[in-house]
């Protein structure tokens, strides 16, 4: 019994050196940018009402835009938790499973048809994408009987995901709103305002509580789902509310970064050897790492090429591409 | 009075009937097995009698309401259920695995009380691995795993444990170690279990009841001499079977079989070429 204090102790302290992680993080992405700008400044636009130019741009360009990496990274990652435990298949996430492929397909025909749309508006939008997409690739990948296999279900994603892109690409070459569609869905955190980030807030923090409720029927549902309902799990309704869930986090993500694939499927992969493999861990430890790590890159895509932005997409599929090679190489050995 | 029966159960998947017009009790307190030839139904019975699939009409009734009826929470503390070959525990420890066994008493995030420690405990004494209780359960041996998803449904505290197969997959020792903690469970907890075996001879030594299934039919039902006769292996398995008496236990045992002439490995052309049948015979 002082064993079981213990494993609880052990994950206090784990999330406590999360969280300090994650505020070295912030710190680092407050402090470095194109503008030169001193710790001091940071402190003052943080705690005081000094108006000059160093201080303007940290609480009106980078502050922001730090929250926002922030929230589309916890968001992302425990997305993707929730898949890889739903699905029962490592290589679940949500940008190889079709949701934000589209969320962007659903922001180019808005942009298209409804230009005034506001923001709020899009980022419904980017839900009903989001949506759409996950439908097309778990129902083409569970056409055939016997159903989700890993494989076939990230096939299912590719082609779900080229289709969607194509559609984008399409509907935003026939209305040209390209520009536009592209500014959405590249420009990564560029010019997150203080609006952006009073929309999505309830959203991802929302969804996030509720993901940390339901942790552990998730791992009772990443068991397996007779195990589930013989341990009394309304499976399909959980089933339901996750789904829910994943396009709630999803969209708001999409509807902020665009299309930022592989943060969902590294995150948990690399909390699972730290925390185990109960979700109740893995989902709020995910929301600290994916929140830390979304802020290292994006600062790597302030800095690496100042003052030119390198998009923090491309930044992080380079990370992901060989990690994703890795599990598949490792056949998902890690997860069972 | 049974607390557990079938009454003109219909199962199936879409146009294909599995079982149909089952009518059956599972004794109380009693060891039960079910067993039938591949495809017969048997897995399909097992998860209908606890809900894990659905039944298209007739009724599993427990406790004198269908199953159908009550809230899938307070069935999971009635019953528990073991799947065939849960062959992932993504991990867990087993301690946390047998954890979960309580999920049907807890609410919200589900922390664990001192009761809920208690049951675990004593689930993972009773299963004999509580040695093991912070190791991965994938670490396990096959029959140590097995007693780990044991360990879980004991930690749910139900009358009723069902199993499907629980020693497939094992070796000769490690099969007879499961059986006989089955056989501890129920002897000294009158827990009744309820399970699908293959062989023949471990459930004619661990039964008290039997159920032989046939396409979806019950062929034969009751005591292992009973069951284990002639005719019955002759109708359920296709198989010419001589049966004796286990010198050890006294329990019936088929000693060796055959194949019945013209079942064999060309069973699907003989039924569909009556000519073929006769040819043979």
């Amino acid at each position: 019994m002082t064993k079981d204090k213990q494993l609880t102790c052990s994950f206090t302290y784990q999330i406590i050196i999360g969280l300090v992680v994650l505020s070295l993080s912030f710190a680092v992405a407050m402090l470095l940018g194109a503008a030169e700008t001193t710790a001091r400044d940071v402190w003052l636009a943080l705690t005081s009402n000094v108006k000059s130019e160093s201080v303007n741009i940290i609480r009106e360009l980078r502050l922001p835009r730090e929250i926002a990496a922030i929230l589309v990274g916890a968001g992302l990652s425990v997305a993707g938790a929730i898949m890889q435990g739903m699905t029962r298949n490592p290589l679940a996430d949500p940008g190889l499973l079709g949701l934000t492929a589209g969320a962007n397909a659903a922001l180019a025909v808005t942009l298209a048809i409804f230009p005034a749309t506001n923001y709020f508006g899009m980022t419904i939008a980017c839900f009903i994408g989001a949506g759409v997409g996950a439908g097309l690739v778990f129902g083409i990948g569970s056409l055939k009987r016997g159903g989700f296999s890993p494989f076939r279900i990230v096939l299912a994603g590719a082609a779900v995901s080229a289709f969607l892109f194509a559609v984008a690409e399409g509907v935003s070459l026939t209305f040209k709103v390209s520009k536009d569609v592209s500014m959405w869905t590249a420009g990564g955190l560029v010019g997150v305002s203080w609006t952006q980030i009073q929309v999505i807030l309830p959203f991802i923090l929302i969804g996030l509580v509720i993901s940390f409720l339901l942790a552990r029927q998730l791992t009772i549902l990443s068991l397996n789902e007779e195990v589930a309902v013989g341990l009394g799990q309304k499976t399909t309704q959980i089933k339901a509310i996750l789904f829910i869930l994943i396009i709630l986090l999803t969209g708001t993500a999409v509807a902020v970064v665009g299309n930022i694939a592989f943060l969902g499927l590294m995150i948990p992969h690399i909390v699972r050897p730290i925390v185990g493999k109960d979700y109740r861990s893995i989902l709020p430890m995910s929301a600290v790492f994916g929140a830390a790590f979304m802020l290292l890159a994006d600062t790597v895509s302030r800095t690496i090429n100042a003052p030119y932005e390198t998009p923090v997409v491309a930044i992080i599929s380079l990370m992901g591409l060989p990690f994703f090679l890795f599990i598949v190489q490792k056949g998902g050995r890690s997860f069972s | 009075m049974r607390r557990l029966s079938t009454e003109r159960l219909h199962i199936g998947y879409g146009e294909k009937t599995i079982v149909s017009d089952l009518t059956l009790e599972i004794p109380d307190q009693k060891i039960t097995t079910i067993i039938g030839s591949n495809g017969c139904g048997k897995s399909t019975l097992l998860k209908a009698m606890t809900r894990i699939i659905p039944y298209q009409s007739g009724s599993v009734i427990l406790d004198g309401a269908s199953i159908s009826m009550e809230d899938t929470k307070s069935l999971a503390k009635k019953m528990a259920i073991l799947p065939q070959n849960p062959e992932s525990a993504a991990g867990l420890t087993v301690g946390e695995l047998v954890s979960y066994g309580r999920f049907p008493y807890q609410k919200g995030f589900g922390r664990l009380n001192k009761k809920d420690i208690e049951v675990i405990d004593w689930a993972l004494e009773e299963t004999g691995i509580l040695p093991f209780k912070y190791q991965p359960v994938d670490a396990l041996s096959g029959g140590q795993r097995q007693r780990v998803w044991i360990a879980m449904s004991l930690a749910q505290e139900t009358e009723m444990i069902f199993l499907d197969e629980p020693t497939t997959y094992l070796d000769m020792a490690h099969q007879l170690e499961v059986l006989e903690l089955l056989q501890k469970l129920n002897r000294e907890q009158g827990r009744t279990i309820v399970m699908v075996l293959h062989d023949l001879n471990q459930a004619a030594r661990f039964a008290d009841h039997i159920i032989a299934l046939k396409e979806g039919k019950v062929v034969k039902a009751g005591s292992s001499e009973a069951v284990i006769q002639k005719e019955v292996l002759q109708e359920v398995f296709k198989i010419d079977a001589e049966i004796g008496r286990d010198p050890r236990t006294n329990k019936p045992m088929c000693i060796t079989y055959n194949l019945l002439k013209g079942e064999d490995d060309n069973e699907k052309d003989t039924y569909a070429n009556p000519a073929l049948i006769r040819a043979y015979s």
